[in-house]
């Protein structure tokens, strides 16, 4: 940025410039001096898994350069140099229990052991027992924590095996079974990020709002102080927990309300029927709606959100789930004998590996491929307050909850990008051959605790351990970022 | 006499005498068997000996619950060389003596192979923890038998309380509703509101982080917004006096904390309302009433008790208050219980009874306790069903939520007057027309969508196992489920010994085997003939054969989805639980209303319910104790007296002292 970009940006906050610039501006002439660096983390999750024939790259030797990307991971070509392929992890399961894709579910985003179900839901659905991924580096990142809203979970379909099934609907948990709820329709997360104001409305009612807002968490502060002194010791840490988070809360009404409008967000999202029900289908799990135009579309919505609060620096830690491993999303277009047909993705895996059903699932990954390019795409078109594409400074997890639809957790079709100012040591094809293995693992694979905790260099984590024991971890993955 | 020595003797009377003498063996006089004779018979009637007496009421409990499901004679659970495994578990006492012998040392009990099967091994225990949990308590029993046997006494399993206190954060369901206790019904929709038919069955899952705080505030946002347009009705102070709005404002709060207020609460929630009464009066109370809503004493609700004499923590009156209210009905206590708490008198245990018995009157609790009753069953589950439109298009989801419908105007009736067993056996259910339809019976109604109470003539159907809220909700898309139905009947029905998962490395067999078109006898057959699968699956796959004359909505058929003739006869010989033959479920069910299985099993989980601990077993010295006093005729309103009045429900322990 030169110095005449400098000097304007110092004039326009002198001058108070347009409503909630001022917040942003300060950021932006801190960002300036080097003193804030908005590194930012995305988590995104597909369901179901891949079709190996049609995921590994193929060549040789760990410059990504040398080798041909299928089908699958063709949308993404143009990543290469920004993104690592890995090849040889598994999820530690060992001890735990659950489902396929509820413990899956669990084990990617948490890394610790879950040997205990929940009630009902289908006697799969295991607990949490420590926080997510995001949470930690959240917690342990100056450079996370940097960020009015410290974090966001978004998710685009709810549906699942049973009403009540907790695990394949989360990827964020602030502690041991405390699942962080996921926004479910954009137009909540729009107004989590950006508060009530209206695109390009006035600041009076949002400053109102705001007030009212600290007045209730204060009355609630000065609670938790009473309850804390009448409450034995050991109640403690949940009075600790509360308190965290309405002081989280707190903090983000402490920044000016920002304008949607000056984020690239023009108008507010519209307000989408989000599905609640299983659609009927049949047994060959062809279902009487279609679901994946609506399924982008939340996608679409959820993200321009998201890359609106990447661009005023309002949020810096997303956790985005396209839908949970047990879903019921129908998809038209990508059954072979038939594209009229809309076929449910979940339970249609679950059928024998005819041709047909494995080039199913191979047309809804890629689907899910090109969204992820579409994201990537946009994030690199779009400047944050650096001036810069918000791309350089993100790392994005791409992950799923199973190796394949027969739910193995053996090598973990995971992708790992980052933009330049990230450090990745991008144009690579990791695979394991050298390091321990997890013997929580089957068939000796690297865990994926070990991809996670070298996710610990970027954010400035260090001694980034994930894991109840070294059993399930043998080490950050080294040579992934400098 | 020291230990070890008491062992070799007693083994030398074992193989002596075959186990089944108290006949001292040794001439030193100095046996470890008791000369008492045996005080009770092993299930075949013969006299138990000293030690299987001693073993019946010590180490044999643990093993029932823990190990029945492979250790009993009959089983297919084999060793590599063919052999059976151990039948410590059987259902005779002498038997599961004999079997347990070689595998327990009294003198040295941790070194018992039984012990290090759980200490060493983790031999189907669980965690590590509930692993090392159950060898301390194999351990414990061990030194008990041994106790007994050398003529001392044992007080019986200690039940002394031991849940600690608690901080509890209301769930969604709970929070909700007392919000609508607090401010009416009517400020939020309906629409708006959690379905109690899916609530989750436990109190205590429920974390603070930001994201339900954010939700809570918009919830509460919202609420209050509603009650802001009746804020000046509601308040009584149809003028803007302050003096007013802190009278509403202390009202309000100490109903909703649950407890008297400390005078600052009430300056620092008057503080609040002066911030918003600077915009109107009525906002102020808006304002305040949201500050009340998202406050954590409202949000959660206490378990810390007063220390007493015997250094437990009984908890204070406003607290049981909480307990019992939000037990029964998922909310905060109704005025009338408050009162009590304030007063003093609800730490008479006559006064709790009394308040039970009120509370039990209303509408409001029977059908919180319904749904409390329904979700242990998992029946919420129906709603998430999808059914085969081509097999079953008449199958919808407005047909599933009638089958729930049904099943709750059933319990309703039944509940609430006779024996609890007539759940299982009750030939008077509620259908609308499309039910009627799908039983095959008259709809005697005139409006087809209202529900009719029908008596059930015939023998296809009686009581719940033969609706179709429970075969709908435990069945796949397009075809019944043996495993699912039997696996209900073992668990939340019966509360019969937990049955393991499938190891890992059969799952991909499972799934062809679920692909390959089979029907489900034959797949029972499979199971039934094939290692490793018969060694689980014979304990409860006849339970789930017998409902194979109702299809995946719950209509009668003949002929399966094959077009084999169905066969409802249930072999029950060989389980773990069962000894006979039944003809089908409406005969297995008027078998169950003889035996106490079903009882104890809901009483388990009122039990756990109204503790929040979801782990507890039937065969816990906590849920013993109140069925102890129940039998074949009590009601459900028994079983939540007792639930109410035990002292676990009503004591607490230091966490530290657990």
């Amino acid at each position: 940025m030169t110095m005449h970009s400098l000097n304007r940006r110092k004039f326009l906050y002198g001058i108070g410039g347009a409503v909630g610039l001022s917040t942003w501006l300060g950021r932006a002439i801190a960002q300036e001096q080097g003193m804030v660096n908005p590194r930012r983390l995305v988590i995104l999750q597909r369901p179901v898994g891949t079709i190996y024939q049609h995921w590994w790259p193929q060549g040789s030797g760990t410059n990504l350069s040398n080798y041909q990307f299928p089908r699958i991971l063709a949308p993404l070509n143009e990543f290469k140099q920004e993104m690592v392929v890995f090849r040889g992890l598994g999820l530690p399961h060992g001890g735990s229990a659950g489902g396929g894709h509820e413990r899956g579910t669990v084990l990617a985003v948490t890394g610790r052991r879950c040997p205990s179900l929940y009630p009902g839901n289908g006697g799969d659905d295991p607990y949490a027992e420590g926080p997510s991924v995001d949470q930690l580096l959240l917690n342990g990142s100056s450079y996370l924590r940097a960020a009015p809203v410290q974090s966001i979970q978004v998710s685009c379909d709810q549906r699942a095996d049973t009403p009540g099934e907790v695990s394949p609907r989360h990827l964020s948990y602030s502690g041991p079974r405390a699942p962080m709820r996921p926004y479910y329709q954009p137009l909540q997360t729009y107004e989590r990020i950006f508060g009530t104001l209206m695109p390009g409305g006035g600041d009076d009612s949002l400053r109102r709002a705001h007030a009212d807002k600290k007045s209730v968490l204060d009355f609630a502060i000065k609670d938790l102080a009473r309850m804390r002194s009448v409450a034995p010791s050991s109640q403690w840490e949940k009075l600790d927990a509360y308190e965290d988070a309405v002081r989280e809360l707190e903090k983000e009404l402490t920044n000016d309300p920002t304008d949607p409008v000056f984020c690239g967000m023009p108008n507010q999202p519209e307000n989408i029927q989000v599905n609640t029900r299983v659609d009927p289908y049949d047994g060959a799990n062809v279902a009487t709606e279609r679901d994946d135009l609506k399924h982008r579309r939340i996608g679409e919505l959820h993200w321009a959100t998201i890359r609106a609060a990447f661009k005023c620096d309002l949020t810096r830690t997303v956790t985005f789930q396209w839908s949970p491993g047990t879903n019921h999303v129908s998809f038209a277009d990508m059954w072979p004998p038939s594209p009229s047909t809309f076929k449910v993705h979940h339970t249609t895996s679950h059928k024998p590996s005819t041709a047909d059903v494995v080039e199913f699932l191979a047309r809804v990954e890629v689907w899910y491929s090109q969204r992820l390019a579409e994201f990537l795409t946009s994030l690199k078109e779009t400047t944050d307050i650096t001036g810069k594409p918000i791309f350089d400074n993100t790392v994005l997890a791409y992950i799923t909850e199973v190796g394949q639809a027969n739910h193995s957790w053996d090598n973990m079709p995971w992708l790992l990008f980052g933009g330049k100012d990230t450090g990745i040591r991008g144009n690579q094809m990791w695979t394991h051959g050298g390091g321990r293995p997890s013997s929580a693992t089957s068939n000796n694979m690297r865990s994926t605790n070990d991809y996670w905790m070298a996710l610990g260099r970027p954010f400035g984590v260090n001694n980034f351990v994930l894991g109840n024991d070294n059993t399930m971890y043998s080490g950050a993955i080294s040579g992934i970022f400098s | 006499m020291p230990k070890k020595m008491c062992f070799l003797l007693f083994a030398l009377t074992l193989s002596a005498c075959g186990g089944d003498s108290g006949n001292n063996s040794s001439g030193s006089g100095a046996s470890s068997s008791s000369s008492s004779s045996s005080s009770s018979s092993s299930s075949s009637g013969a006299q138990l000996s000293a030690s299987e007496d001693a073993f019946g009421k010590t180490l044999y409990p643990l093993l029932r619950e823990n190990c029945a499901i492979c250790h009993f004679s009959g089983t297919f659970v084999r060793y590599p060389d063919n052999q059976p495994v151990p039948a410590h578990a059987d259902k005779s006492i002498g038997v599961a003596h004999t079997a347990i012998t070689p595998f327990v040392d009294l003198a040295m009990p941790d070194f018992s192979r039984l012990v290090e099967r759980m200490s060493v091994d983790r031999h189907n225990c669980g965690s590590a923890g509930e692993c090392d949990k159950l060898a301390g308590e194999f351990i414990k029993a061990l030194d008990d038998w041994d106790t007994i046997l050398n003529g001392g006494a044992v007080a019986g399993p200690s039940c002394d309380p031991s849940f600690p206190q608690d901080l509890i954060l209301l769930s969604d369901l709970p929070y909700v509703k007392s919000i609508q206790s607090l401010l009416g019904d009517w400020v939020f929709e309906q629409k708006d509101t959690p379905d109690p038919a899916t609530k989750l069955f436990t109190q205590k899952s429920t974390v603070a982080n930001t994201s339900l705080i954010n939700t809570r505030l918009d919830l509460a946002s919202y609420a209050v917004d509603n009650f802001q347009r009746r804020a000046a009705q509601l308040s009584g102070c149809l003028t803007a006096d302050r003096t007013c709005a802190r009278t509403f404002i202390e009202k309000t709060a100490r109903r909703a904390f649950k407890r008297p207020l400390v005078n600052d609460e009430v300056n620092d929630l008057m503080q609040v309302f002066d911030s918003g009464a600077t915009v109107s009066f009525t906002y102020g109370l808006r304002l305040a009433a949201q500050a009340i809503l998202l406050s954590p004493s409202f949000n959660h609700r206490t378990e810390y008790g007063r220390l007493n004499s015997e250094g437990l923590y009984e908890l204070t009156p406003h607290e049981f208050a909480s307990t019992l209210s939000y037990m029964l009905t998922d909310s905060l206590p109704d005025e009338t219980l408050a009162a009590a708490a304030d007063s003093g008198a609800l730490s008479d245990p006559a006064e709790r009874e009394r308040q039970v018995a009120r509370m039990l009157t209303q509408e409001s609790t029977r059908a919180s306790m319904e749904y409390t009753l329904l979700s242990a069953w998992n029946f919420g589950n129906l709603f998430g069903k999808a059914k085969d439109p081509a097999m079953f298009p008449q199958y919808s989801a407005n047909l599933a939520a009638q089958m729930y419908e049904e099943t709750r105007l059933f319990l309703r009736k039944y509940l609430w007057s006779g024996s609890v067993n007539q759940v299982l056996t009750g030939r008077t259910t509620f259908v609308n027309g499309a039910l009627a339809d799908l039983y095959g019976i008259p709809f005697t109604g005139s409006d087809r969508n209202q529900f009719v109470e029908t008596q059930l003539s015939d023998d296809r159907r009686a009581g719940l196992l033969t609706q179709a809220s429970f075969l709908t909700a435990y069945s796949r898309t397009d075809e019944t489920s043996v495993v699912a139905r039997g696996l209900f009947v073992n668990g939340p029905l019966l509360c019969l010994p937990k049955v393991p998962p499938p190891p890992l490395d059969v799952i991909s067999e499972v799934e062809e085997q679920l692909s390959s078109g089979a029907s489900e006898l034959e797949l029972a057959q499979y199971r039934a003939r094939t290692n490793p699968c018969k060694n689980c699956h014979s304990q409860f796959d006849a339970y789930g054969l017998m409902f194979e004359q109702y299809d995946a909505i719950g209509q009668h058929r003949f002929y399966d989805s094959h077009g084999q003739s169905i066969d409802s006869f249930a072999d029950l010989t060989n389980m773990a639980s069962f000894d006979s033959v039944v003809s089908g479920p409406v005969e297995f069910a008027e078998m169950l209303a003889g035996r106490d299985e079903f009882i104890n099993c809901v009483t388990r989980h009122l039990f756990a319910y109204g503790t929040g601990n979801d782990g507890v077993q039937s065969s816990q010295c906590e849920v013993t104790n109140i069925t102890k006093n129940l039998n074949q005729n009590s009601s459900f309103s028994d079983i939540i007296r007792g639930v109410v009045t035990s002292p676990a429900l009503s004591t607490r322990v230091a966490e530290a002292a657990q």
